[in-house]
């Protein structure tokens, strides 16, 4: 009863709306998309590497959108709250999600909260990092695989320091450890800083962090990288082997995407898709991208959208297992 | 080279005429957001990194340090004069420099804390020049049993700032450390005590809370009795701190000093917890520990010489570990990322001129928020004068703003008058709020800490007693405990 009063409303709204933009047909409204700036939520705080790519990207939108991006942060409950926000406006294109697999593929697919797939639709992926596995260089191993017999041998002997419940470093640890069945100690840090400082004081033996953080410790010989959580390996790193290659499945892409509302229309999704894509590649925007330590990895509509229902259903099993 | 030729060369990047501008312009954007509450150092720096993208990495760098160090300055002058602290490390400067303010003593107030803060800020300096590399390695012998009995013996002494009842400082200690599990759970992510509100699962925003209690509360006080207004009438006179104030606290700025520099070298929380760790200390060591909370000049010295000593010791981990110690912190190396410095162990042998300048920058940058600060004081006793009636509603008014720009929420403006409603209440009942918010804001690193060093030792609590440093740490947290009742056994005794 209150459910369709809502919708009734909802519905009476909307046809106001319509009216008052000159009662225009949805795919009269998707040729001339955009008439006005277009908003972009990005649902964690400033000067993340989210915020930051976000914002290298639109700074050239007018040139390949017709209209500028407008950038919005609305952080709290680690992205969910961001995410809701966008999930319930209007799927017009106008207001827009930047998506990172935390608040849009874990959260959702693990716990319940924040908005997933079922709730948002993909624009396209601009660019990901990969998690990587670093250990102390004093370790008794210097491979992926010799870790791997070694924690067997010596169950609940090292100390994994994660960067928080679920995040980039725990997930695919927790992925690790249900496909190979080692066992260690699993300590939550306060993200990648402190984590990575546990490892250095020698108060923890590993972590899982970007290649941005990691790259001078592993140049000054402070840290080992022992595996890449990645289909390919990183430019950065060619010696070190990707998991994959080491007989262990686990992939970890940090990405950075753009996400609409439910139910925007096709060729509003597509005419956003392409603007960005003319985005990515504008020089200034890619240069300030290579800054950032990152390089664009650029992924359509479709494609990204496959990706992340895939990751999304393969979390929720990781989830269900991981809560008996 | 020798550590004076690094220096000097230092010196030289530093007072180009294009760096010297970056570096004033940092410390005045600081010291305004410093001043206003709401927009911290973090957000502020996020806002402006873009403007850095095109800067060299050096100006870049000493104009974003300079809004760090400068708010630091500036975060005092609400805390003195409104009782609302503008960010963590600045609570416990209201216990007596807003009393030294009612008193007719705002100018002193202020000026104990800017000629304070530059004291610590330049022997902050110069500690960082001679021992930075030493004191990386300081900072990486605290694991999480050396940071848990920190954590621990900081709440003690918060529990000790209660100006009278001691049961009612635990008490609210208590309740602090209960609202701190509000949020999601360390461990697993799980969200506690939220009600499904999304807003909760970051937990009590402090900055909200600190408005509310502090700022909020206070108005509503000074409106229940309108007569109270000759409180507010300083003598323009007065402005700086007589002969007889230096003598009274000179030991204290340095006592500050020398505890901020060191504490401030540990990631999270260094700040804050040398600022009331100060305080405590001078409480401690006093002759006459009743004149504390009754706007004791010690009180405002010390802790504000900690505060600033340890903002300059805190670029430590981040210019010889690459580790940022807040958040900050953070953001100025993101800066540095942008230009393709990687700051880290290689850091001082890539780019000794970025480092030596940077430290440079900070003893010039300190100097000018001196000079800067001064001046001031007579602009800032002046905005005293102005009728409580119009003063009280400008303060509302940068109060909602101030919340409501934490997190771009109106949340938090209600969030901010529920804890106004409630440290109204407090005071009518005589309940401290500064052990509430301190053990608010201890309370899910003590959490954390001790869950991180139990489950690296497999739920052995010995962790603990086996390494120096805590099981010193713990010693001292009990001596603090024991030795009020030791006295008092004494006096029975004699008795």
């Amino acid at each position: 009863m209150r459910k369709s009063f809502f919708l009734t409303t909802m519905l009476a709204g909307l046809f106001i709306g319509l009216c008052s933009a000159g009662a225009l047909a949805p795919t009269a409204m998707a040729q001339e998309f955009p008439t006005k700036p277009v908003t972009l939520i990005i649902p964690v705080g400033a000067g993340g590497s989210h915020d930051l790519t976000a914002r290298a990207v639109t700074s050239v939108a007018s040139n390949y959108l017709g209209q500028p991006i407008i950038i919005q942060l609305k952080p709290g409950g680690g992205g969910a709250i961001g995410s809701e926000i966008v999930a319930k406006s209007a799927p017009d294109g106008y207001t827009l999600l930047f998506g990172g697999m935390g608040w849009s593929t874990t959260y959702p697919a693990v716990e319940g909260r924040s908005k997933g797939p079922d709730d948002l639709m993909a624009v396209c992926r601009i660019n990901y990092s990969p998690t990587i596995i670093a250990a102390r260089p004093n370790l008794p191993f210097k491979t992926f695989k010799e870790m791997l017999a070694y924690a067997k041998a010596n169950p609940d002997k090292l100390i994994y320091g994660n960067t928080g419940p679920w995040g980039q470093a725990d997930l695919p640890w927790k992925m690790i450890g249900k496909q190979t069945g080692i066992k260690t100690k699993n300590v939550p840090y306060d993200g990648g800083g402190p984590a990575l400082l546990a490892v250095l004081g020698g108060h923890a033996d590993m972590t899982g962090g970007l290649v941005t953080a990691l790259l001078p410790h592993f140049k000054s010989g402070k840290l080992r990288a022992l595996a890449v959580l990645d289909y390919k390996r990183e430019e950065k790193l060619p010696d070190v082997p990707t998991a994959k290659e080491e007989g262990v499945d686990v992939v970890n892409l940090m990405w950075r995407s753009v996400l609409a509302p439910k139910g925007t229309p096709r060729p509003v999704i597509d005419k956003l898709a392409l603007a960005f894509k003319k985005m990515t590649e504008d020089k200034s925007v890619v240069s300030m991208i290579k800054q950032f330590g990152d390089e664009i990895q650029y992924l359509g509509p479709d494609e990204f959208g496959k990706l992340w229902r895939e990751e999304f259903e393969m979390q929720k099993e990781l989830g269900k297992a991981l809560k008996k | 080279m020798g550590l004076f030729e690094n220096l000097a060369n230092g010196f030289v990047v530093a007072l180009s005429a294009s760096n010297l501008f970056y570096c004033a312009l940092g410390a005045i954007l600081g010291t305004a957001i410093g001043v206003l509450p709401g927009l911290g150092p973090p957000a502020t720096i996020a806002l402006l990194l873009p403007v850095t993208f095109r800067m060299e990495p050096v100006s870049a760098v000493i104009m974003l340090a300079g809004i760090f160090y400068g708010a630091m300055y500036g975060g005092s002058t609400t805390s003195i004069l409104l009782n609302i602290p503008g960010e963590a490390a600045s609570v416990v400067t209201c216990l007596d420099g807003y009393k030294m303010a009612r008193n007719g003593r705002a100018g002193a107030a202020l000026g104990i804390s800017a000629i304070g803060s530059f004291i610590a800020g330049t022997l902050g300096v110069l500690g960082v020049s001679l021992m930075a590399p030493t004191l990386a390695s300081f900072a990486l012998k605290f694991g999480p049993p050396e940071y848990c009995c920190l954590v621990f013996l900081g709440l003690m002494m918060a529990i000790y700032l209660s100006e009278e009842s001691v049961l009612k400082g635990l008490m609210m200690g208590a309740l602090g450390l209960l609202l701190g599990t509000v949020g999601l759970d360390p461990v697993d992510g799980i969200p506690r005590f939220t009600f499904g509100v999304n807003r909760l699962m970051d937990g009590v925003d402090f900055v909200v809370m600190a408005m509310g209690l502090f700022g909020i509360a206070e108005i509503l006080c000074n409106l229940e009795a309108p007569e109270n207004r000759e409180v507010f009438k300083t003598s323009l006179k007065g402005l700086l701190p007589t002969l007889e104030d230096w003598r009274q606290c000179w030991a204290s700025v340095l006592r500050g000093s020398v505890l901020g520099f060191f504490i401030g070298v540990l990631p999270g929380g260094g700040a804050i917890i040398s600022s009331f760790a100060s305080y405590a200390l001078e409480k401690r060591l006093s002759k006459h520990p009743e004149r504390f909370g009754k706007g004791a000049i010690e009180g405002v010295a010390a802790p504000e010489a900690a505060n600033n000593a340890a903002s300059t010791s805190s670029f430590i981990p981040l210019l010889t570990l690459g580790i940022p110690g807040n958040a900050s912190i953070a953001m100025i190396f993101v800066a540095l990322m942008i230009h393709g410095i990687r700051p880290g162990p290689l850091l001082l042998q890539e780019h000794p001129d970025l480092f030596w300048g940077v430290i440079a920058s900070m003893y010039i940058g300190n100097a000018l928020l001196l000079a800067l600060n001064l001046p001031l004081i007579n602009f800032w006793v002046r905005m005293l004068k102005v009728p409580y009636q119009y003063l009280a509603v400008i303060v509302v008014v940068v109060c909602v703003i101030g919340a409501y720009s934490v997190n771009n929420s109106a949340w938090d403006i209600g969030m901010m008058v529920f804890f106004g409603i409630l440290g109204y209440l407090l005071r009518k009942f005589a309940f401290p709020a500064s052990p509430f918010i301190l053990a608010m804001i201890l309370g899910p690193m003590l959490e954390k800490t001790l869950q991180q060093s139990l489950i690296a030792s497999g739920g052995d609590f010995m962790t603990f007693l086996n390494r120096p440093i805590s099981a010193s740490l713990l010693l001292a947290a009990g001596l603090l405990m024991l030795t009020p009742l030791a006295k008092s056994l004494w006096k029975k005794q004699k008795g």
